[in-house]
This record gives structure tokens, sequence and C-alpha cells, in this order.
């Protein structure tokens, strides 16, 4: 008999529908509540703290974000008693920075002091004699496969306009062929024995010219003249036109020939400034 | 499927050569100054030596056309040309270049006579 009374018992608990949580804890509550320590069914408890640990955690049937939000646009007050509440072993989700040991306000001062150092330094830039002529000379605009060398707007008035550069070297058998003066510079061409060509242009006065170059199916590489940045134009194949164009303060300096990339930095780091005459060409 | 893909590789490449064969890499540089009483129009362009320049530049006086001239050359092509500039009028140059019959962009150039 007390075999199948146990068997009895234990089907009848597997079709029971289990309880809640909040049962449990008030059951667990009250049995706190009405028993002094002497009274206390330990084992009683035990099994009720165990039902508990076996209890599946929470489901809420809307996040409590969510719900907050909800209130937060309705303008209403929440209910106290129906404040959802976290299930316990949900795990909030950890931050990055709370994995570092330092503090969340350490990396506000840094985006502080960040800040300030970014403003102070473009100021103090402005005000430099060498940024302002390279940011308010020319200006430097990349359409599709053309680069557009051109006015900034803010041109700055050149003290001598008679003066110009040259190349103080070129590879051998090079000879000047014609030269006609610009705004503020001038555009030479040499020519050799064999008909190849390098042509020299530099001009000072943004306002009154301008440079395009086309560089389709060509390699634009970022280089230096001197320590001066440059772009250079590299057409591979033998015996077609490189380029090589930089501005150094308010002058921007174009040479291009079928030369390689060396000759070319060769002729940009031998410029020399003189005064051109252009009349025995006219 | 995979000789669709060599086939299509292969007219890809076949379209490709001959604008690899005619673009390179050019320059051009306009210029308008006044000397004197004449504007001072040049057109500097410069390209690879088998390469065909045709240029033209256009001078506008107050938005009123006043020059047209037009040149070829072969690899490079010097324009410099002078028309007799009225002091306080505005002149716009604008330039046209094509090298092997495609078109380079370069900006016009506006300034009013001294």
């Amino acid at each position: 008999m007390n075999g199948e009374d146990s068997k009895d018992k234990k089907a009848l608990e597997e079709t029971m529908p289990l309880r809640s949580n909040l049962q449990l804890l008030q059951e667990i509550q009250q049995m706190l509540k009405d028993s002094s320590a002497e009274e206390l069914d330990v084992d009683a408890l035990e099994a009720l703290l165990a039902e508990l640990d076996e209890q599946a955690p929470v489901e809420l049937d809307h996040d409590p974000e969510d719900f907050w939000k909800e209130l937060m646009q309705k303008g209403e007050v929440p209910d106290e008693n129906n404040i959802p509440k976290r299930p316990a072993d949900e795990r909030r989700e950890v931050r990055w920075f709370e994995y570092i040991s330092f503090p969340r306000r350490f990396f506000k001062v840094a985006a502080c002091f960040l800040l300030v150092f970014s403003l102070c330094g473009s100021t103090v830039a402005m005000a430099h004699p060498e940024i302002v002529e390279a940011v308010v000379g020319w200006f430097r605009e990349i359409v599709g496969t053309t680069t557009k060398y051109g006015d900034s707007g803010q041109t700055v008035a050149t003290d001598h306009p008679a003066a110009t550069y040259r190349p103080g070297w070129l590879p051998d058998g090079y000879e000047e062929a014609s030269c006609h003066e610009l705004s503020s510079g001038v555009d030479i061409l040499y020519f050799n024995e064999e008909g190849l060509y390098i042509s020299f242009t530099c001009s000072s006065d943004p306002a009154s010219s301008a440079l395009s170059v086309n560089w389709e199916h060509c390699d634009l590489i970022s280089t230096k003249v001197g320590a001066t940045p440059a772009d250079l134009y590299m057409d591979r194949r033998e015996g077609e036109l490189n380029v090589l164009v930089w501005t150094k303060g308010n002058t921007l300096f174009c040479v291009g020939g079928m030369l390689t990339e060396e000759e070319l930095l060769r002729i940009a780091e031998n410029i020399v400034k003189v005064s051109v005459n252009t009349e025995k060409y006219e | 499927m995979k000789k669709i893909i060599a086939i299509s590789l292969v007219l890809i490449a076949m379209l490709a050569l001959p604008a690899m064969a005619l673009e390179t890499a050019e320059t051009a540089t306009g210029d308008l100054r006044f000397s004197g009483s004449s504007a001072i129009c040049g057109l500097y362009v410069t390209a690879s030596p088998d390469d065909e320049i045709v240029a033209s530049m256009i001078l506008m006086e107050n938005n009123r056309l006043v020059a047209r001239w037009n040149d070829t050359g072969t690899g490079t092509l010097r324009m410099n040309e002078s028309y007799p500039a009225t002091s306080g009028n505005r002149y716009t140059l604008i330039f046209d270049v094509e090298v092997d019959g495609v078109s380079l962009d370069l900006d016009s150039q506006m300034k009013t006579c001294p």
C-alpha cells in the first residue's frame, strides 16, 4: 500500500502545476515569520529552497526597459505593484570599458584634453606663416582621374612677381626651346635631340593660373620633394609622360617629361630662383 | 560556366587594352594676365609624344565673346595670345582641351583689367 501511495503521490506531483517563484517565496517568508528559531522546520525550508532553485527563470513578456520607455512616452506614473523586475539570473551586459580598471571619468577627462589640444593646435597652425601660405594659396581637388590645382579663394599677393624659378639640373642633352611668362611664373619647354621634352611650369598666382593633370591609367603616388609633400603621376610604360607636382609656399611647381621617378625628383630638388627674360622667345 | 567566365575576361581585357593605349598622363596650364593694355592668354599642354592635342581658348569681355583661338599639336602645345583690353572690364578665359579625343577639364580664369 505504501508503495502504491508513494506512486500516486509522485504521479500527482507530476500532474500538478509547479508553484511559481512568488508562491515559493511567499511560503518561505510565511514560514520564517511564523516559526521561531527553535520551531523552524529546517527540512521543509530546505525543500522549498531546493524547489526555488529548480524553478526556471522568470520570463517576462516584455522587456523592462521597454516598459519604462513606454511609460515615459505616455507620461504615466508606474504602479508600484506592476513594476517589472529584472530576473535574478539575467546577466547585465558588461560594457567594454568596465573591463579596464580606469574609471569612466578618466576617458571623459582625456577626451576633453584632446579637444582642447586640437583647438589650440589648429589655432597656432593657422597663425604660422608657412602653414597659412599652404592653406590659402593653391587648393588641390581630385575629380575622377583629373587633379585640379587652382585658387583657394584666399590668395596672398606675391611680393616679387618678377622673380621666378627654373630647373638647376636637367638630364644631359636637353636645351631650352620655349619660355612663356605667366601671371607670376613661367612655362619652359626643353627638348633633346631625340625629340623628347621636359616641361617646367611654376606659378605664384593661383588667382590667374590653373593646372589640371589627367592621370587615367597612371599611378598617383604621394612623395616628397625635400620635406615638401608632392604628387607623382607615373605612367609605368617607357617613353610616356610622367609628372611631378608640388607647392612650396605660395608657388606651384609642375615638371613633366619622359623621365624616371629619380630624374623627376632630382630636377625638383634642384630648382633655383631666378629672373627670367622671356623677350628673346617672343 | 567556366568557359563563359573565361571568354568574358578575354573580352574585357580586349576592350580595356585600346583604352590603356590611348590614355596617358597629361597636364594643362591656363593663364590670364594683363600687360600694359593687353590681356595675355596662355594655354600650355604637355602630353605623351604621340598624343594629338586639340585646344581652343575663348575670351569673354563682360560676358561677351571677343576672341577665339584654336591650335593643334603633337605631344606638346603652347598657345600664347593677346587681346587689347579695356581698364575696368572683366575678362574670362575659357579653355577647351582634348588629348587623343579625350577632354581635359581645365578651370576657366576670370580677372578684371586694372
